[in-house]
């Protein structure tokens, strides 16, 4: 009987929880999905279903755009990181060569820095070049990540050393061996990177904002804070963007979230 | 016969030879048309054409379109900014050389004293200086050359709600003149009407649904002049006509004594110096309960078409036989230099196109004044806009100088310290004018030179990155070659930057200032009253937000730990989800339930019969709100991470812990928390680190304001970067605030290494 009514109790306080941390996504889906006359009216109606929001939202034509710049720019992303932090990543961790640690140590101390003290001389550093307003001036300067090398090593580092010796005899390259055993190996601790990553890349703000300059390039997040500046007072259309915006990363997550709650995991225990 | 045979002969061959030479010319047009220059052209939102919902662009997409069927092998591509970031975004593709050739805007005082902007004079024809307005042309010049094609003609106005003035039995002012004594007047029987029990304490106290009805509204934003003439109708001004300071001068200081006057009235709310225009526009124009405001012309549209109201325009208060000194402001669209002068010349042909006396007409739908005489009297049948003529011809311009934004973030941020009640007056404003001072003594020079040359540094950096990975090729090490490309890349986008910003800190280099190694930087930073501000803040954000964070986590992962089956997957997963979410979709949600008019919050408030909070407006709350929905998200990761430490407590220990007898919430205290110590120390380390560097929570829900309330460290960062062009000042605070995270780093890593001995 206690522990039942202990059951309960624990419900009631997590669904409260609940409410509170997951209301405002919730608002904001009703929101979207109200009439935009029912807002307007004092007091609003709220909850009158309508899809106007969406249809003005998709019609004004560059949310599509967006959407895909923001694909293109975490998948690219995620690709890179993969191969180029996988590859570091082996490297580091096979590699017997001189001033390993030193360099790994180095790379580690990178990630302490935190992003808004390096985007003032890397903007001017990337206009100079040109390489600012598309799409490459948002994934050159996160195309490897001190953060997931450190964890892919971390991972390869407890693959037994025995198996790319056997391998060598058999006169596999160092190439073979990453391809062939060390990267498929390592498969899990590269998916959850690499979701981890699309979905930082996804959300990303503050970098697209300062680089991008054409509407046509703007990333999700972005176009969505110029929707939010100039249509100021029409929460409907606004929220009915965040709920765009927001779909894809719930069905990563409703795809991935195995992938994602394991590595979390992982993480947790090194 | 032959003979004319021979003259159709020789008329056919001149022919042959013309039709040839046209050919050839024609081709060459052709081949030009091949090469195709493509102009770009920024520019603002605009007006809804008739039957557009979202698209504020769609006249220039139509006037691109003529001018390129006019001139064909011109193509123009147009980006569009927003009215709130447009101008960062301008100015930081003017100094880092990305400009684009024709740009909307006031005459561009920064640019031209970066030697940006190409004068238009040698392509300003006779006819078009005798067609413009004098004035129009007058306010793009400077030093006797103009930079600028005026468009339209534009200020604000002071509205009132004539229906409101009627039912209290007010008489307007006549011909819209009044003095200050007078408004105070007027607003005081107003105010007695809405709320006619507050003389009476205790009815004021039960009757609380009417406290909230003032008759005015006031606004002191920056770039926001539409309530500036009220603090100067007793003569006063915040830069004199010397080009000196004057906000410490005794007519400006009784103006700001007057309007705290008004407040202690209560003619106006308390928190008049953090409301914004969006709020008192909603409670003007939307919900009618103002009964004056002052906005730009654009509230003569919106209320005549989409709000009606029954509003008149008049004069500001100001004294018998002094200007009522409205603030104006002529638009345009000027042209950046260019080296090809081909280029230069249509981008000038495009400006003057889309600023022509035909063009104009279509500024009827933007309320906005023409600049041309060709353009007509186009609001003949118009009486708001022929009165806000008349008042125009009595308006001032702000102060034209390249520095004005530097001068007017720091006035206003002192008014409105001044006007919520934390500095007297004077005190405020002289220490807003030693700062003003500083700026203003600061001599105008050039960074765009200098920053073309700052990226030598980088180009050594890949220099050696090329290097490596040919020394790691030639020593045929696998290991090495595979490194190089990751570590080439951190190295060049990442420890570049890094270095080139700990230069920055130690270097005077601001707009205007570029010059040796100092260390100015930090004392300037230590003096910035905003910085201090966004230190204090910052402090308390991660004071406040990341142990009910980690909190909340633990709580929420006992709990679910608890759990068994679906349940448990269904909650773990409902709580991780709106972590998936991007800050800037949870922010804009939280900016809509703030909202002060329409939001969730205060529409529950009204219908609960309480006050209205003015959530991100008020200045004493605004932080308070950023905290909350700091608070209130998703404890996702920390809870996982916290989920996954209870698995490992062996369960030994609680069969020990039933055996005497401990029950759930004792087991949980006495051996789960102490147990987790190592989780909740990590989790608070490195939520201390992330809390450190909010950001885009804050640029998105109150910008810093009101009166810099709700500054943190890294949005100074980034505005005295971008807004300021102070790199040097804002290298200097980033680095700080390296400095703090290093610190905290450090001891994670040395509690982390505790951890690990205890573990074994």
């Amino acid at each position: 009987m206690n522990l039942r009514n202990a059951h309960y109790v624990s419900l009631t306080f997590l669904s409260i929880g609940l409410i509170l941390t997951a209301g405002p996504l919730v608002w904001m889906v009703i929101t979207a999905f109200t009439s935009p006359d029912a807002l307007a009216a004092t007091p609003p109606r709220y909850g009158e279903f309508s899809l106007e929001n969406f249809k003005v939202l998709l019609s004004a034509g560059s949310i599509l755009r967006w959407t895909i710049n923001s694909f293109l720019v975490s998948a690219a992303v995620t690709l890179a990181q993969t191969i180029f932090n996988s590859l570091a990543a082996f490297g580091f961790s096979v590699g017997r060569f001189k001033g390993r640690e030193s360099i790994f140590m180095i790379l580690l101390a990178a990630m302490m820095v935190p992003g808004q003290i390096v985007m003032l001389p890397l903007f001017l550093f990337m206009a100079k070049w040109g390489l600012i307003d598309n799409l490459w001036s948002v994934i050159l300067p996160a195309m490897a990540a001190p953060f997931g090398i450190y964890m892919v090593r971390q991972y390869m580092d407890s693959i037994p050393l025995q198996m790319s010796e056997a391998a060598q005899i058999d006169g596999a390259s160092e190439l073979q061996i990453f391809t062939r055993i060390y990267f498929p190996l390592s498969m899990p601790i590269l998916a959850t990177s690499g979701i981890f990553t699309f979905i930082a890349q996804w959300n990303a703000f503050l970098w697209p904002l300062i680089t991008l300059n054409s509407e046509k390039y703007y990333t999700l997040t972005v176009g969505l804070s110029t929707l939010q500046d100039q249509q100021i007072m029409d929460f409907g259309l606004l929220m009915a963007g965040a709920t765009l915006a927001a779909v894809p990363m719930v069905i990563v997550f409703i795809f991935f979230s195995r992938y994602m709650l394991e590595g979390m995991r992982k993480g947790a225990i090194q | 016969m032959k003979n004319s045979i021979a003259i159709i002969l020789r008329q056919s061959r001149l022919k042959l030879l013309l039709t040839a030479l046209l050919i050839t010319i024609l081709h060459c047009s052709v081949s030009h048309a091949a090469e195709e220059i493509t102009l770009k052209i920024w520019d603002f939102p605009r007006w809804l054409e008739p039957g557009e919902n979202t698209d504020r662009f769609t006249w220039m997409n139509r006037k691109i379109k003529e001018f390129e069927a006019q001139n064909p092998g011109v193509k123009v591509d147009l980006t569009k900014l927003t009215w709130q970031r447009g101008h960062e975004k301008l100015k930081i593709a003017a100094v880092s050389g990305n400009y684009p050739d024709v740009a909307p805007g006031v005459v561009p005082l920064l640019f031209i004293r970066e030697n940006l902007i190409e004068p238009i004079d040698e392509y300003l024809s006779g006819e078009d200086r005798a067609d413009y307005f004098p004035a129009a042309l007058k306010a793009f010049e400077v030093k006797g050359k103009t930079y600028g094609w005026p468009w339209y003609m534009g200020g604000q106005l002071l509205y009132v709600n004539a229906d409101i003035f009627a039912s209290a039995g007010v008489e307007l002012p006549v011909e819209g003149r009044w003095t200050p004594e007078e408004f105070t007047q007027k607003m005081a029987q107003i105010k007695a009407y809405l709320s006619p029990t507050e003389s009476t304490p205790a009815a004021a106290t039960q009757n609380t649904k009417t406290q909230g009805h003032y008759p005015l509204g006031l606004y002191f934003q920056k770039d926001e002049t539409a309530n500036l003439p009220f603090l100067m109708c007793f003569g006063g001004s915040i830069i004199d006509r010397d080009g000196k300071y004057a906000g410490d001068s005794e007519e400006f200081l009784k103006g700001i004594k007057w309007i705290n006057q008004l407040r202690e009235m209560q003619i106006i709310p308390p928190d008049s110096g953090g409301r914004s225009a969006n709020d008192i526009w909603t409670a003007f124009g939307r919900e009618k309960r103002l009964a004056a405001g002052a906005f730009g012309l654009w509230g003569i549209k919106a209320m005549t078409d989409k709000f009606p109201t029954n509003f008149e325009v008049v004069h500001y208060p100001a004294q018998p036989g002094q200007p009522s000194g409205s603030f104006l402001g002529t638009s345009g669209f000027y042209v950046f230099k260019n080296s090809d002068k081909k280029r230069v010349k249509l981008a000038m042909q495009l400006a003057r196109f889309l600023t022509l006396g035909e063009q104009q007409r279509d500024l009827v739908h933007y309320t906005q004044f023409p600049t041309r005489n060709s353009a007509g009297n186009i609001y003949a049948d118009n009486r708001h806009m022929t009165a806000a003529w008349k008042i125009f011809q009595e308006g001032q311009s702000v102060f034209a100088d390249s520095r004005w934004p530097q001068i007017d973030e720091e006035v206003t941020s002192a008014i409105q310290q001044s006007l919520l009640g934390r500095f007297d007056p004077l005190t405020a404003m002289r220490e807003s004018g030693e700062r003003v001072k500083r700026v203003l003594s600061v001599e105008s020079g050039s960074i765009s030179e200098d920053v073309s040359k700052s990226s030598y540094f980088a180009l050594v950096i890949a220099i050696i990155s090329l290097l490596a990975m040919v020394f790691a090729l030639l020593s045929r090490q696998a290991h090495l070659i595979m490194i190089v490309p990751a570590v080439s890349l951190t190295g060049l986008f990442l420890f570049y930057p890094l270095a080139d910003a700990l230069l920055l800190a130690f270097r005077d280099y601001r707009i205007g200032e570029v010059g040796g190694y100092t260390l100015a930087n930090f004392i300037r930073a230590w003096n910035d009253p905003r910085f201090i501000i966004a230190c204090k803040n910052t402090m308390l954000y991660s004071f406040l937000v990341v142990p009910a964070n980690v909190f909340t986590a633990l709580v929420v992962a006992s709990l679910i730990h608890g759990l068994r089956g679906k349940t448990k997957s269904f909650f773990r997963a409902a709580y991780y989800l709106p972590g998936v979410a991007s800050v800037v979709v949870l922010t804009m949600v939280w900016r809509w339930l703030f909202n002060t008019e329409v939001g969730l919050f205060n529409s529950t408030l009204r219908w609960f019969g309480m006050n209205p909070i003015g959530w991100l407006s008020d200045p004493s709350v605004a932080f308070f709100s950023v905290i909350i929905s700091g608070i209130l998200k998703s404890p996702g990761g920390a809870m996982l991470i916290y989920l996954a430490s209870m698995a490992n407590i062996p369960n030994s220990l609680y069969e020990a812990a039933d055996l005497e007898g401990a029950d759930a919430f004792k087991k949980w205290w006495h051996i789960t928390v102490p147990l987790l110590g190592g989780t909740t120390t990590f989790l608070m380390i490195t939520g201390v680190i992330a809390a450190l560097q909010v950001f885009a929570q804050v640029l998105m829900l109150t910008d810093g304001g009101p009166g810099n309330s709700t500054q943190v460290v890294v949005l100074r960062v980034y505005t005295s970067a971008f807004r300021d062009f102070d790199f040097g000042l804002s290298s200097a605070m980033a680095l700080i605030l390296f400095a703090a995270i290093m610190v905290i780093t450090i001891i994670q890593r040395r509690f982390s290494r505790q951890e690990v001995e205890y573990l074994a």
